[in-house]
């Protein structure tokens, strides 16, 4: 084990590790040892972080022993990745060295960072590790033929830290790489305009009291080298956008932004060359602070809801022990198949969709459906790739690989989501082209009536229209709003995946429900089967239940399933939202909805259930038996309908299922409009004819059966049940089990239209009253540029209130 | 102001350049921003190093504003001073430049009578920590700026040879704004640039010995050019 330099017996300063000079003989007394320093400075800091009580800052820093992290058994796990197989998937290769991204699980802080590479560093064949204590992402460089992979991880692990390495799909994610180029673009542009700023002041202040020309002639030299990089590195995005614009015959806003920097600094670099009369470095470096500053914020909001999906998959492990007959394997999880058995101890993350097949144990699935409390499964349930196996042993037969689990199918939905784009945006980016070239064609006029007026302020006028003018307010306004709104949402656990969503449940009047599914969790249990038929046993009518059940979809469906072997079933038949039918050794059996199943004897026992949902088996015609299936309402139903009330929209409750057990929940949650035994025909008539009184109706359901009533709806939003995710065509996906986000994303969305159109407004009453005053020559450029900045901070700032929306 | 310019730019490039030593030492801060949240995110991190440091530069600038004018009544006290003060800025610039190019330290006494006043402002630092909010960070960063470090103190004496409180306090600003661009990004852990610093302590060490070696040229050169301006150690401002 390499150790750090933490300065015991290596002449190193304990706190800088700088080498102690010979003459100096300071110590600190850190936990009761006494540790070198080398100036009184460090003496000081070190005194004060022990005397503040974070002493554990140098246990951070420095390394722990080995075994500290993980056990030492559990270390030849790293070896797997040595196989060429997972160099293949983790790494680049060149010539003899090998690079490859890995996510850190466990750091804390830069210190972190700074040991994590100091401590690689260290070993032989490492030729290069850098650490963003940002992202937790290291990268690193070897010598293949001195160290091996498998060498970096564990002595990661050896630190204390949970290395995860990321396949190169997943370590340059666009978004991630687009903000941290952002970041030090605008690093870069904050620190240009601190330090322009500063002379600035200088020069200003000479101009008022006198000032030695050598001295201004200074000042503008050094504003110049600094303001540079500003312009050619932070702004270069908006050169390249105004570009593409103008290529494309499309003027953006970033071609007046362009033409503002660009030509205030080719006239400031003149001035500063020639002895001219002004320079505007302050000005130019303030213009492209503000601007980066307000497409930075906008691209955060934008990512926030990202963040979590890169999360979720960097939650999914690399590897998973395969049980072939008596044998265990290692095998990288991208090499799992559907039908593999897999062990799964406490503690390890699952890997992909399946069922259990031994052992019990209970897994935390709050990443995937916001439940915080541990979840308890057994053999036969199902468990989800992401979601974390807490405390027992398990073995899992494998359903689902990569991109078709739960999760591979949420951070799909949050892609789509991303993309999404609300048709008005689309609009306004098309007249933006026309507001642009209205503005240049208005700085035109400008600059030719002041060349004639008074041509030395000429310059400078125009210089003020181009940059008070420039339309970012304008642009911003809208995907500003939009883009906090969708990470407020999916912080509310609401997938937004069509960008017209937000502007339609605004105007909604209507919540019509689904009940199964949807009002309740949809997990249906039987509660009790009463037999009718005294030659069959309860189990003999639960097979056959389950055998008919299998083919069907509707979430009732799911109470019947057994773990046991089943009868065959010819000709089987689905009657959507009714019932199944088929032939089992020769008899007819039909199961469902009284109607369905038919015989006055079912209309009998109506009757008889006062909540949950009948469910008749009959064979031949003849009743056979009657399952009362009950299915537990979702948490915060009430609430919900109450909020919804309160909201004045209207609810309703569209359901599939008999009088009785509609009429009896209706009427405990108060809603009094209610259809029962609808088919999805008649549903969607419902719907229309609610549209045709002027409704706009939000339809919350889960689409299994009734997928034209969903996009019947003007809004529709659905519940996540895992297998059916992938198919889902809803507007909004609700992912977390309660139902009050739905009215919160009904508030939110009206509260998001009433910020766009403040931010709207505000940006037209800016750009009509900033354009006179500085076509006037009222405005010099750097207030042009407070102004402008201001007024598109104003409106990200207003945006991203919806971010802390409740 | 002219002649005071090459002090500005040698405090200024001190600051970028010489501040390896402080990233060694002032590293930790960045933890002790962060250490007790998980992961302290960088919408709080910036406003926080900007806050700390805004502090420090102004404490730097006030000590600058209290030797310069000390400095003031002892060297106009001495009559004909200006020409030796001059030589005196420019010996010490080259001193400094030794200074970070060899981590020679010229003013350990110093350092050590500067621990002794750190006592005393310990306390204080010690119930702002850890930093929690802006304004902690902010007085954070003012105490920090009387931390014992010999190259604050170099540059100090810097200061105190304009023998103009203004100059001084700009020498200050100038070596702190000069510090804060490695300051900042610490909190942000660029280490890379950490790195760089210290395997270029040499080539920054032989510019700043170059700017002291032009402000001891500056005089000479006025001399010869005539004394139309600047020859006069006080100046308009």
């Amino acid at each position: 084990m390499t150790t750090v330099a933490s300065g015991q017996d290596t002449g190193t300063c304990f706190h800088c590790a700088l080498p102690v000079p010979p003459d100096c003989s300071l110590v600190v007394d850190i936990e009761g040892r006494q540790q070198p320093v080398c100036c009184p400075g460090c003496k000081a800091v070190a005194e004060l972080i022990r005397d503040s009580g974070m002493s554990r800052y140098y246990s951070l820093r420095d390394a722990p022993q080995p075994g500290v992290g993980r056990p030492p058994e559990e270390t030849t796990e790293w070896q797997v990745f040595d196989s060429e197989d997972m160099l293949v998937a983790f790494a680049d290769r060149g010539d003899g060295y090998a690079e490859s991204t890995i996510y850190v699980g466990g750091m804390y802080c830069a210190a972190c960072s700074w040991l994590i590479e100091t401590t690689l560093k260290k070993l032989p064949g490492v030729e290069s590790a850098e650490v963003s204590p940002v992202t937790h992402r290291l990268r690193v460089r070897w010598r293949l033929a001195d160290a091996r992979y498998s060498d970096l991880l564990a002595t990661l692990a050896r630190l204390g830290y949970q290395p995860q390495p990321l396949a190169p799909e997943n370590a340059t994610r666009p978004e991630l790489v687009e903000q941290r180029m952002a970041l030090k673009r605008l690093l870069v542009a904050s620190l240009g305009m601190m330090q322009v700023m500063m002379f600035a002041v200088g020069l200003y202040a000479g101009e008022f009291q006198g000032i030695d020309r050598e001295m201004q002639h200074f000042l503008r030299l050094v504003s110049f080298v600094v303001t540079t990089p500003v312009v050619f590195y932070s702004a270069r995005p908006f050169f390249t956008a105004a570009w593409r614009g103008v290529a494309a015959r499309k003027p953006g806003m970033d071609l007046p932004v362009s033409i503002a920097v660009g030509s205030a600094y080719a006239a400031s670099v003149y001035a500063t060359f020639s002895n001219g009369d002004a320079v505007w470095f302050d000005s130019v470096t303030m213009f492209v602070f503000f601007l980066t500053l307000g497409r930075f914020l906008e691209m955060r909001a934008r990512h926030r809801s990202i963040d979590r999906s890169t999360a979720l998959s960097a939650r999914l492990p690399n590897t998973a022990t395969r049980i072939d007959g008596d044998d265990r394997s290692v095998v990288p999880v991208s090499r799992l198949a559907a039908g593999d058995r897999v062990l799964i101890r406490a503690g390890d993350a699952i890997p992909a969709d399946g069922i259990i097949e031994s052992g019990s144990t209970s897994v935390d699935e709050a990443l995937l459906t916001g439940e915080a409390r541990p979840q308890l499964k057994s053999p036969g349930d199902l468990i989800a790739a992401g979601s974390v196996n807490l405390d027992g042993l398990i073995e899992m037969r494998v359903s689902r690989t990569g991109g078709d689990t739960t999760l591979g199918t949420i951070s799909r939905l949050s892609e789509r989501a991303r993309y999404a784009r609300p048709g008005f945006v689309t609009i306004a980016d098309r007249i933006a082209s026309y507001v642009v070239v209205a503005l240049l064609g208005v700085a035109s006029i400008v600059a030719a009536y002041w060349y004639f007026v008074a041509p030395d302020r000429a310059f400078v006028i125009t210089l003020s229209v181009l940059v008070v003018t420039c339309p970012c307010a304008l642009a911003l306004a809208t995907p500003a709003a939009f883009a906090a709104a969708g990470s407020r949402l999916s912080q509310l656990r609401l997938l937004v995946t069509n960008g017209n969503a937000i502007e339609s449940l605004s105007r909604a009047t209507a919540v019509m429900f689904d009940k199964t599914g949807t009002l309740t969790r949809g997990t249906p249990e039987i509660r009790s089967v009463m037999v009718l038929d005294p030659s069959m046993s309860e189990y003999d009518c639960r097979l056959v239940a389950a055998a008919l059940e299998t083919a069907s979809a509707h979430p009732l469906a799911r109470a019947f399933s057994v773990n046991a072997s089943l009868p065959k079933v010819s000709r089987q038949h689905v009657e959507v939202g009714q019932g199944v039918s088929g032939t089992i050794e020769g008899r007819h059996w039909r199961i469902g909805s009284a109607r369905f199943v038919g015989g006055g004897a079912a209309g009998d026992r109506d009757s008889a259930s006062a909540a949950g949902t009948d469910v008749f088996l009959a064979v031949d015609g003849n009743l056979v038996a009657w399952f009362d299936v009950a299915d537990e309402l979702r948490p915060e139903v009430a609430e919900t309908l109450a909020a919804l009330d309160r909201l004045g929209l209207k609810t309703a409750l569209l359901s599939g299922d008999n009088e009785n057990a509609v009429a009896d929940l209706a009427k405990r949650l108060g809603i009094t409009d209610f259809c029962f035994e609808c088919t999805p025909q008649q549903k969607l008539k419902i719907i229309e004819a609610a549209q045709q009184n002027g409704e706009r109706v939000v339809m919350v359901g889960d689409g299994i059966n009734d997928a034209p009533v969903l996009a019947g709806a003007d809004t529709s939003i659905a519940p996540a049940h895992g297998a059916l995710l992938a198919q889902t065509s809803a507007d909004v996906i609700m992912l977390g089990h309660s139902l009050l986000p739905v009215t919160t994303a009904i508030r939110m969305s009206g509260k998001t239209m009433r910020i766009v159109r403040q931010n709207l407004a505000w940006a037209i009453v800016y750009n009509a009253l900033a354009l006179p005053l500085a076509a006037a020559g009222l405005v010099p450029p750097w207030l042009a540029a407070i102004g402008m900045s201001a007024s598109s901070l104003i409106v990200v700032l207003n945006a991203l209130r919806l971010s802390r929306f409740k | 102001m002219s002649e005071a310019l090459p002090l500005f730019a040698a405090a200024f490039v001190t600051g970028l350049l010489g501040s390896a030593h402080c990233f060694g030492m002032c590293a930790g801060i960045s933890g002790l921003f962060a250490v007790n949240a998980s992961v302290a995110s960088l919408r709080l991190q910036i406003p926080r190093a900007m806050a700390y440091n805004a502090g420090r530069v102004l404490s730097y600038a006030f000590l600058g504003i209290v030797v310069a004018t000390l400095g003031q009544t002892v060297i106009k006290a001495i009559p004909d001073a200006a020409a030796p003060v001059r030589l005196a800025s420019g010996l010490l610039i080259v001193a400094i430049g030794l200074q970070v190019a060899f981590n020679w330290r010229f003013l350990a006494p110093v350092e050590n009578a500067g621990a002794k006043i750190w006592q005393r402002i310990a306390p204080a630092a010690k119930g702002l920590l850890p930093v929690t909010t802006i304004p902690k960070a902010l007085c954070l960063g003012l105490l920090w700026g009387w931390l014992p470090c010999g190259l604050v103190y170099s540059v100090l004496l810097l200061a105190a040879t304009t023998a103009s409180a203004v100059d001084g306090g700009l020498v200050m600003l100038a070596f702190g704004a000069g510090t804060s661009p490695a300051m900042i990004v610490t909190g942000i852990g660029a280490s890379k640039l950490s790195q760089f610093m210290s395997r270029r302590r040499l080539g920054a060490g032989l510019l700043i010995i170059l700017l002291g070696l032009m402000t001891l040229a500056m005089p000479v050169m006025k001399f010869s050019a005539g004394p139309d301006d600047g020859v006069h150690s006080q100046h308009s401002m």
